[in-house]
């Protein structure tokens, strides 16, 4: 391709060149030739003319005596001279008076040349002015012919050998001149023609000549001019492929030798510029390599950490479930041994021991629930809780945990009020562990409720689409008979007139260890993980727990289960 | 411009006439009256005529230029007849003389500047005299004879009916001098190549006479170079012919000198003489040329006492 280009701009050069020189040749060649042959004519034909005028001068005597002497020396002269074929000398009524030359002594010549053309004489009688023709000799050799009258001047008077006559007047002084003799003198245009063959010979002989050695130059020249483009682009190709470190010799001052500097300038240029790049990308690489190093190690170092803190979780799970189990059999053992004694087992207790055994019993029970409390949570934390799932009732549900806290209520002398709505379906769920958030609700509400307030729980069946779609759907308030409401959900709610919970404090009341007050756990006691692990609970029900509270009012808390529980736990 | 000369000068002429006939009335054989007819208005005429003015005191001259034209002339000369005659007639020129001798028979005539005038007055006319353009004979033969004294024979080439009483004049002339005349006679231009050729051997040196049949310029140019091929000396007619290479040239010396020649003539004429008692005169005075060069040619040396007499050397 690149070569083909380059062979392209000689070819280019030498096609234009070529026919320049063509058409300088044709052209000059043509002109000059043409020049040369007409100068070489006229002056043919001036030599001629002369030649026939000289004969006609010189002839004179012998056409005046028609000597043959004379004749004779007036053509001696002439018949000599180059080109000249023939010579005749005719007299005033065209009778050939002499006649020679080369030509007629050659057998070819037809003996029609020697007589006169009748025209040519009468011509030369009048006009008396020499003439030229061309004739061609049966097609074997073509002649130019001159004529030039013989003017003799006539005598009429001997007074004119003395002075000058008058001749301007009538009668005896008109023009005394008369043409006594025509001259002829025929020159071969053998040498001639000769002569231009040659020379277009060697017009053609030159043509070539200058054709060839111009053909030659413009080669040169364009060799001259594409070996340094070849270099150039071969060079360029190197760079193209990646060799950026280029150098072109430089031989020449021309503007090809100022490209040549100026690649080599450019060259130098791009390897700096290239250079610098590398530099800097090795830099940034370094840079990047260092970065990626640090990120590793940071990595890894939180990922260490990561680790140590899930391991020191689960230990701590572990170690939280594992001690609450140890915790709780010396405890129940305790507690046992305490009722038995209580009991009277061990024989009749002592009333001043009885109050404290008492108070063994209760802080025993205390702490039991404590530990279970602490060891749902880190089982439901550490993945280990599991639901067991059964079918139960609603209505005996709530009964339980009322039955359960109604000695509670009662020494606060709270009314505790269970509002179930009839003709529930039994559900199917964790039984002990609804009742376990139940109480955990039902507790709370106790404990936070002063004197003479009321505890009411409330349950009652939803519909997914009365909860999904609450408002925007006015035929849900007047549900036609023909559609049956089918209920998906159980709500329960605990509602008391208690302290009421903060807004700002709603939101985070079912996280782990916190009550609304620090100071609350000082005064109403409490792990602080119940709310925490009914949340867990009913999550795990697939349902969901909340709260409304009013500050100094009291508060509502909502569970919502479905009513078939699907997942196992 | 020459028609109103020519009409001024008749206008001129006319009124002359008028006048001299009313002169010659009143004062009878007081002023003679001269009608000079010139033959046309050549330098040589001209100086003719003043020499015959000059020559001619107490005369009434009056001018008459026919313009070389023949008829002009011939109605001048019917106009002159009919009216009162002159005394004298001046014919100057060839022309003049040729038509005055046809016109005039009454008046005596005196031509002046006319070459061999036997030739064309007749032998029986009585009233015509005049002075030739002629250089003598005797001087031309006896100059050649000058020259070298091996020219003993001397060949002229003539046309008897133009120069015949020339030559036998001449023949006459040369035997007093000791010299023979060889002579041969052409009739037409072209046969004087072949009677010169013919005369080569025999002839010491060539005399060009004034004969028109021989005077044609290719002959004389033959003649001259007859003269250089065969170292033959040529005795020519004139300076011209001496310059174009004939070793001498006699001629005669001015028109004046004739002119004044041709008013002695008239004056005799006119005192009462004899027209026929009176012959024709030669030139008087001539005019000598010698080509220098042509002697180097021809190996001629040429005598010191004709070098100082000649007017003319060509070096």
């Amino acid at each position: 391709m690149r070569i083909g280009r380059i062979t392209r701009f000689r070819t280019k050069v030498l096609l234009s060149i070529i026919p320049m020189i063509l058409a300088l040749c044709v052209l000059f060649g043509g002109m000059s030739l043409y020049q040369h042959n007409r100068l070489l004519h006229s002056e043919f034909v001036k030599r001629g003319k002369a030649l026939a005028s000289n004969l006609a001068a010189s002839g004179e005597l012998g056409v005046f005596s028609e000597d043959e002497r004379l004749l004779n020396a007036a053509l001696r002269g002439i018949t000599g001279e180059e080109d000249v074929a023939y010579v005749f000398i005719y007299n005033d009524v065209g009778k050939r008076l002499i006649g020679g030359g080369k030509a007629l002594t050659q057998p070819g010549l037809a003996p029609t040349t020697e007589t006169l053309n009748h025209e040519i004489r009468a011509r030369m009688l009048t006009d008396r002015q020499p003439a030229s023709r061309t004739v061609t000799e049966a097609g074997t050799e073509s002649f130019l012919e001159f004529y030039a009258p013989i003017v003799s001047a006539e005598v009429r008077l001997v007074e004119e050998q003395y002075f000058g006559m008058p001749r301007s007047t009538r009668g005896l002084s008109e023009d005394r001149s008369r043409v006594i003799g025509i001259a002829r003198v025929g020159l071969s245009m053998r040498n001639i023609d000769a002569h231009s063959a040659y020379l277009i010979k060697l017009w053609a002989l030159l043509s070539v000549v200058f054709l060839a050695g111009g053909a030659l130059a413009a080669y040169a020249l364009s060799r001259r001019i594409t070996q340094p483009i070849t270099r150039l682009t071969e060079s360029a190709a190197r760079m193209a492929e990646g060799q950026i470190d280029q150098e072109i010799s430089v031989d020449s001052r021309d503007e090809l030798g100022t490209l040549a500097t100026t690649y080599n300038e450019m060259a130098k240029a791009l390897t700096r510029t290239l250079d610098e790049r590398a530099r800097v990308a090795r830099e940034l690489r370094d840079l990047n390599r260092s970065l990626e190093d640090r990120i590793r190690e940071r990595t890894s170092q939180l990922e260490e950490t990561n680790r140590d803190l899930s391991r020191a979780s689960r230990h701590k799970s572990e170690f939280l479930a594992n001690m609450s189990h140890e915790l709780r059999t010396p405890l129940n053992a305790i507690l046992g041994f305490t009722e038995l004694i209580i009991d009277g087992i061990y024989g009749q207790v002592p009333d001043e021991l009885r109050e404290s055994m008492e108070d063994i019993r209760i802080n025993g029970r205390h702490l039991l629930r404590l530990i279970n409390d602490v060891l749902d949570l880190s089982k439901i934390e550490a993945g280990q809780m599991r639901l067991n799932l059964g079918e139960y009732s609603i209505q005996s549900l709530i009964d339980s945990a009322i039955s359960a806290t109604r000695s509670l209520a009662a020494e606060k002398r709270l009314e505790l009020v269970a509002q179930v709505e009839a003709d529930l379906p039994p559900a199917l769920g964790d039984s002990k562990r609804m009742t376990q958030v139940l109480m955990n609700l039902v507790g709370n509400a106790i404990k936070f409720t002063p004197g003479s307030g009321s505890v009411t729980v409330t349950a009652k069946s939803v519909s997914s689409s009365e909860f999904q779609v609450p408002s925007s759907q006015p035929e849900t308030r007047n549900p036609k008979p023909e559609t049956p409401k089918s209920p998906d959900f159980i709500e329960i709610s605990v509602a008391d007139t208690g302290i009421g919970i903060p807004a700002e404090e709603l939101k985070s009341i079912f996280s782990e260890f916190r009550q609304v007050d620090s100071s609350i756990t000082r005064e109403y006691g409490g792990s602080g993980l119940g709310l925490s692990i009914a949340k867990r609970l009913v999550e795990m029900h697939e349902g969901s727990i909340w709260a409304d509270s009013q500050v100094g009012k009291g508060s509502i808390f909502y569970v919502r289960i479905p009513l078939r529980t699907q997942w196992g736990g | 411009m020459s028609l109103l000369t020519s009409r001024f000068t008749s206008f001129i002429v006319a009124a002359c006439v008028v006048v001299g006939a009313m002169v010659c009335a009143s004062t009878s054989g007081e002023a003679a009256k001269i009608i000079a007819l010139k033959s046309a208005d050549v330098d040589v005429y001209n100086e003719a005529l003043e020499g015959f003015k000059n020559g001619s005191h107490g005369s009434t001259v009056i001018e008459y230029d026919m313009e070389g034209d023949l008829q002009k002339g011939k109605k001048f000369l019917a106009r002159l007849k009919s009216g009162s005659k002159p005394d004298l007639i001046l014919a100057v020129g060839i022309w003049a003389l040729q038509i005055v001798a046809e016109e005039i028979q009454d008046i005596p005539v005196v031509f002046a500047m006319v070459l061999n005038p036997t030739t064309v007055i007749g032998q029986e006319t009585r009233n015509i005299t005049g002075a030739s353009m002629n250089v003598p004979i005797e001087q031309q033969l006896a100059l050649l004879k000058k020259i070298s004294p091996h020219i003993r024979r001397i060949g002229v080439i003539y046309d008897p009916s133009k120069t015949g009483w020339l030559v036998k004049q001449a023949e006459r002339l040369a035997k007093d001098q000791g010299i023979r005349l060889v002579t041969k006679a052409v009739t037409s231009p072209k046969d004087s190549f072949t009677a010169l050729d013919a005369m080569q051997d025999e002839i010491d040196a060539l005399w060009i006479v004034p004969d028109l049949t021989v005077l044609a310029p290719e002959s004389v140019q033959y003649m001259l170079l007859f003269s250089f091929r065969h170292k033959i000396p040529v005795l020519g007619l004139s300076e011209n012919q001496a310059r174009m290479g004939a070793l001498l040239g006699l001629s005669f010396e001015s028109g004046w000198d004739i002119g004044s020649q041709a008013a002695e003539l008239a004056s005799g004429i006119l005192s009462g003489k004899s027209i026929q008692e009176i012959p024709f005169t030669t030139a008087r005075k001539t005019r000598l040329t010698v080509n220098l060069k042509s002697a180097g040619k021809l190996g001629v040396h040429i005598p010191k006492e004709i070098l100082e007499r000649a007017d003319v050397v060509i070096r």
